[in-house]
């Protein structure tokens, strides 16, 4: 059955139970209900409730059920429990006021309890499974999220390499201006005439073409071997292409040939 | 020609190419130091060549001398920058970080010349936005007729250090103010950020543990300390050993933990460590000793080491200077290639029509 029907089913079966309790219980007020009462208005008030009460656990039953497979025992046992709670209140309206006697109470009490206490027990245990699906169903969800595939940090790395050498990345656009003040420090002698010192040291940087070639991912060879080694598989692949050209030609002048022959 | 600006806690270094196959460095201390303006102090001063300003009764000294007075006079110098950042606190830190900018970048030897600024990431463990700091730096350089471009300082260390590596790595840079580390596949960023801790924070635990005043702490550390040696109970070495493994494992902890929110490649990244607070003898060691227990979850081939001598390139304080040159000389070549280009279409359609 589709969830959605199930639900409407199950709130249904709910609601009129609710309606069957509560007429249940306005009766019994209106006939003043008590020990000494007419068997028939026992048996109304009392049929009604117990059929009200059995049609409200049937309802949340419905309501809070399990899939597969969990759901094919717990189906089972909602229906054992409806037709078992039924029938208690079947036997008591049959039994009351002539047989009402040990051992039929008996029959009737375990007959109504057993199916109350399946529905109730079947309604509780699907609802801790449904409440532990959805925090397991959480979980992997949340995991979902934190898992990367190949294709997404190809993806980032591409989108921040683009981006690395822009020059609007993570800082803000705006440009700071400073003012042309008049200078408050007036500078000492050696601030103003001396040159900053400096260390000269040997360093060919070959890291700035290593970077450039990362960035763009081109690499630039200046290598006397194989601008040689290509050259000559070109003129080798020329005059393969050469060759083959002339064995066709010369295969379709011998055909032609025999064909005239 | 192009130049590479690293403006950090502690120096500020300028790198541009240099005569042949050679770099030149230009480097000011971040600092300065108040002092009492007379006849007989601005003689003394201006005789002994020592760069300083005056501002109606006070003279401030600039750089390295303003360390050097310090220690002899017992009085503590004043920081433009504090945690990687223009200092909130510190009200000449604008005009002193124009003036140290202006000295060791020079004026462009061309219109446009292309500059390229380190700058912090966003800190991991700080509320301090680096935004305002990184546009007035910008400013400051623009404001000298250069054309600027930021680059993040843990990005710079890959340019720098992981060129055999194709830029594929993990770049940390150990600085005063912050630890910046950029974990970078093909010179792509996958993860940038910073830490607001580094040698100042060294210096300022070890001082409130041992007492001694925070500029001689920072003396010894960069003169008289080494890992790997026995320490006497109470000393400042000793303090400086627990304090320098303890910001070790609080960024290999944060690194770990940034990893874990990303999917970085399925490749090997090599560690290059650079920066200032990198320079102790033995921190390569310590460092590579503490990832190896660390169990990141990408897959660390090796701690690139750099060896100290104070006369090379490839000193790890010169690291970001140098990478920030690397991503300037790589622009300015791409822009070279591209201008003929434009000029070979322009030139395609002149004949066509």
């Amino acid at each position: 059955m589709e969830s959605k029907l199930r639900y409407y089913f199950g709130s249904m079966v709910f609601l009129s139970g609710l309606i069957l309790s509560i007429s249940a219980i306005g009766f019994a007020i209106m006939v003043h209900l008590r020990r000494t009462s007419d068997p028939s208005e026992i048996i109304t008030t009392y049929g009604i409730l117990g059929v009200g009460l059995s049609f409200i656990l049937m309802g949340i039953n419905l309501m809070v059920s399990q899939r597969r497979p969990y759901g094919l025992y717990s189906n089972w046992v909602m229906i054992f429990g409806f037709l078992s709670s039924i029938f208690g209140v079947g036997l008591f309206a049959a039994f009351y006021t002539d047989n009402w006697v040990y051992p039929n109470v008996s029959y009737v009490s375990f007959a109504y309890a057993s199916g109350i206490c399946l529905l109730s027990g079947n309604a509780f245990g699907n609802a801790v499974l449904k409440l532990i699906e959805e925090r397991s169903r959480q979980l992997v969800d949340t995991n979902i999220i934190n898992q990367y595939s190949v294709e997404d940090i190809e993806k980032e790395v591409e989108k921040t390499l683009n981006e690395s050498f822009s020059e609007t990345t993570r800082f803000s656009a705006f440009s700071l201006g400073i003012k042309e003040e008049n200078p408050v420090f007036i500078p000492g002698k050696a601030l103003k005439d001396s040159t900053q010192n400096k260390i000269e040291v040997k360093d060919s940087i070959r890291e700035v073409e290593c970077l450039q070639n990362t960035i763009s991912g081109k690499v630039k060879v200046n290598d006397y071997g194989i601008d040689l080694t290509t050259k000559m598989l070109s003129e080798t692949m020329k005059k393969h292409t050469e060759a083959q050209n002339q064995s066709l030609s010369d295969k379709l002048k011998i055909k032609l040939n025999s064909m005239r022959r | 020609m192009a130049k590479g600006l690293d403006v950090g806690t502690m120096n500020i270094i300028c790198a541009e190419k240099g005569k042949g196959d050679s770099i030149s460095f230009a480097q000011q201390r971040n600092a300065f130091l108040e002092m009492e303006a007379g006849d007989l102090a601005q003689n003394m001063l201006d005789s002994a060549k020592i760069l300083y300003t005056q501002k109606g009764n006070t003279i401030n000294v600039l750089g390295e001398d303003a360390f050097k007075f310090s220690n002899v006079f017992n009085k503590p110098i004043r920081r433009p920058m504090k945690q990687g950042i223009i200092s909130p606190d510190e009200k000449e830190s604008i005009p002193m970080i124009k003036l140290i900018i202006e000295r060791v970048l020079g004026q462009p030897e061309k219109e446009e010349e292309i500059v390229y600024i380190s700058v912090p990431a966003s800190p991991v463990d700080s509320k301090v936005n680096v935004l305002y700091h990184s546009k007035t730096v910008e400013a400051l350089a623009k404001r000298l007729g250069y054309r600027t471009n930021l680059i993040d300082e843990g990005l710079a260390v890959v340019f720098s250090e992981l060129g055999d590596f194709n830029f594929t790595g993990i770049g940390i840079s150990v600085g005063a103010g912050m630890t910046n580390i950029t974990v970078a596949y093909l010179a792509t960023p996958i993860v940038s950020f910073s830490i607001a801790r580094g040698g100042d924070w060294i210096d300022e635990q070890v001082s409130s543990a041992t007492g001694v005043a925070n500029e001689r702490i920072t003396a010894i550390k960069e003169s008289d300390f080494s890992f790997n040696s026995d320490y006497e109970i109470g000393s400042v070495q000793g303090a400086l050993a627990l304090y320098y493994d303890a910001l070790i494992t609080y960024i290999i902890a944060n690194l770990k933990k940034k990893l874990s929110e990303v999917a970085p490649p399925d490749a090997e990244f090599p560690i290059a460590v650079a920066g200032g607070s990198s320079r102790a003898k033995g921190f390569l060691e310590m460092f590579e000793m503490r990832i190896s227990e660390a169990n990141l979850p990408i897959n660390i081939s090796k701690v690139k080491k750099n060896k100290y001598i104070a006369s090379d390139s490839k000193d790890p304080m010169y690291s970001i200077a140098r990478g920030c040159l690397i991503a300037a000389l790589t622009r300015e070549d791409a822009e070279f290639v591209e201008v003929p280009k434009e000029e070979e279409e322009k030139a395609k359609k002149a004949v066509t029509v």
